[in-house]
């Protein structure tokens, strides 16, 4: 019966130890992986604000993984990774479409230049 | 009595409110996959990066599922709904980011398209235009060619009326054409008759002029200021016409010809000397060239 109890106390540990390991790795993972965006982020025109709230959010883990709050850590790691990604999708988002109004308006310059060759050449068989 | 009725009535109502409220709640977790399934349903199909999002999203929505399943009082919960929203944010701004691409990329197709259509306009243009080009310049040539034809022509006559050129012919050029001045010396003297001397020339201009098609005759006669103006009028007049007569009997069209009298209006020279009054007796014949009148 011990050693019954022996054996299961020891998988007991062992798995809260694995348990404890994986959530380890996990939040630093998301912590990585936030400060990582947070670097790429610093080379670009983004939104200054959604920047700061997202570095103050990653404080804010870091913080919490501090007091041992690995869960909420990794869930506000993920956030401000999630804010940063948000603030380059819209910066790309803001550059599409400056390209598709240049684009368009290239576009409409071409179509009058047709026009007007058109009706040049409409003179011309004219004459 | 009444006042405890209220107070059950009114706890009853609150009650019965707060059960529904409850019920009517969304939970977190139907919060979080609605807001992907929103996000979802307008991507366009190439809309790669906002569906890897999205992916991310819905994988927020397995370990939401989890962890309200274990404790739905969970602090954690709200953050990850927070994310989940955050997710279907990004793809959503990322499907409209591909949306305008897939315009932009349209559009290049489309600029592509106008651009050779407008290449093609204009080498029909220049093709229409070197078209007119050279029929104008085919026709320019054509004119030149003539131009010249009839300009060698004329030079031709020129030499040969200029061979005709003696003491009694003076053959002179001005800018109403070719003009013979014939002495009086191959009249009779007061008479309008012929002499054969001048008679020999006429039949050599007679024969110039059935050559070269393109000149016409004007005969004028002059005479100096002796003698009445009535005199001289008749007497110029019937000179011309006596020239003029002689041509056509040389087979000389005579709608070529035409003959006036000047009497002693247009001298050529002083009437107060006699060389002068000897100029001023002839008559002159006046070769215009017809193709130049036209041009």
């Amino acid at each position: 019966m011990k050693a019954r109890i022996l054996a299961c106390s020891t998988v007991i540990a062992l798995a809260a130890l694995t348990g404890c390991s994986s959530s380890q790795s996990a939040i630093n993972r998301s912590l990585g992986q936030a400060e990582a965006t947070r670097i790429l982020t610093t080379d670009n025109k983004l939104d200054i604000n959604i920047k700061s709230s997202a570095n103050s959010k990653l404080e804010n883990a870091r913080a919490l993984k501090e007091d041992g709050k690995i869960e909420e850590a990794q869930a506000l790691a993920e956030q401000s990774e999630l804010e940063m990604r948000l603030a380059i999708a819209k910066s790309e988002n803001e550059a599409a479409k400056n390209d598709d109004k240049k684009l368009e308006e290239a576009l409409r310059a071409d179509e009058e230049r047709k026009v007007l060759y058109q009706s040049i050449l409409d003179k011309e068989i004219r004459k | 009595m009444k006042t405890i009725k209220i107070l059950t009535l009114g706890t009853f109502a609150l009650a019965t409110s707060m059960v529904f409220a409850a019920e009517n709640a969304i939970s977190p977790v139907d919060q979080c996959r609605i807001a992907l399934e929103n996000a979802k349903s307008s991507l366009p199909s190439n809309a790669f990066s906002a569906k890897l999002t999205l992916a991310e999203g819905y994988g927020t929505l397995t370990a939401l599922e989890t962890i309200y399943a274990d404790d739905d009082d969970s602090k954690v919960i709200p953050t990850l709904v927070e994310n989940c929203a955050k997710y279907a944010e990004i793809a959503k701004v990322q499907g409209e980011t591909q949306t305008l691409r897939n315009r932009i990329a349209e559009n290049w197709e489309k600029r592509a398209a106008t651009n050779r259509t407008i290449e093609a306009i204009q080498e029909q243009i220049g093709t229409a235009r070197s078209g007119k080009v050279s029929d104008l310049e085919a026709e320019k040539q054509e004119i030149k060619a003539q131009k010249d034809k009839l300009e060698a022509s004329k030079q031709e006559a020129m030499d040969k009326l200029n061979a005709l050129q003696s003491q009694m012919i003076q053959v002179t050029k001005d800018a109403r054409g070719i003009i013979l001045s014939m002495s009086d010396i191959l009249f009779e003297v007061g008479q309008a008759t012929l002499k054969t001397d001048l008679m020999t020339s006429l039949a050599k201009i007679a024969g110039i002029l059935s050559v070269y098609q393109q000149f016409d005759v004007s005969i004028e006669g002059n005479t100096d200021n002796t003698g009445s103006e009535e005199f001289n009028l008749k007497l110029s007049q019937q000179r011309a016409e006596n020239v003029m007569n002689f041509l056509v009997e040389q087979g000389i069209a005579q709608n070529r010809l035409s003959a006036k009298g000047l009497g002693m209006t247009m001298p050529i020279a002083d009437n107060s000397t006699k060389e002068g009054r000897q100029k001023n007796r002839r008559v002159d014949l006046v070769i215009t060239d017809r193709t130049q009148k036209v041009q």
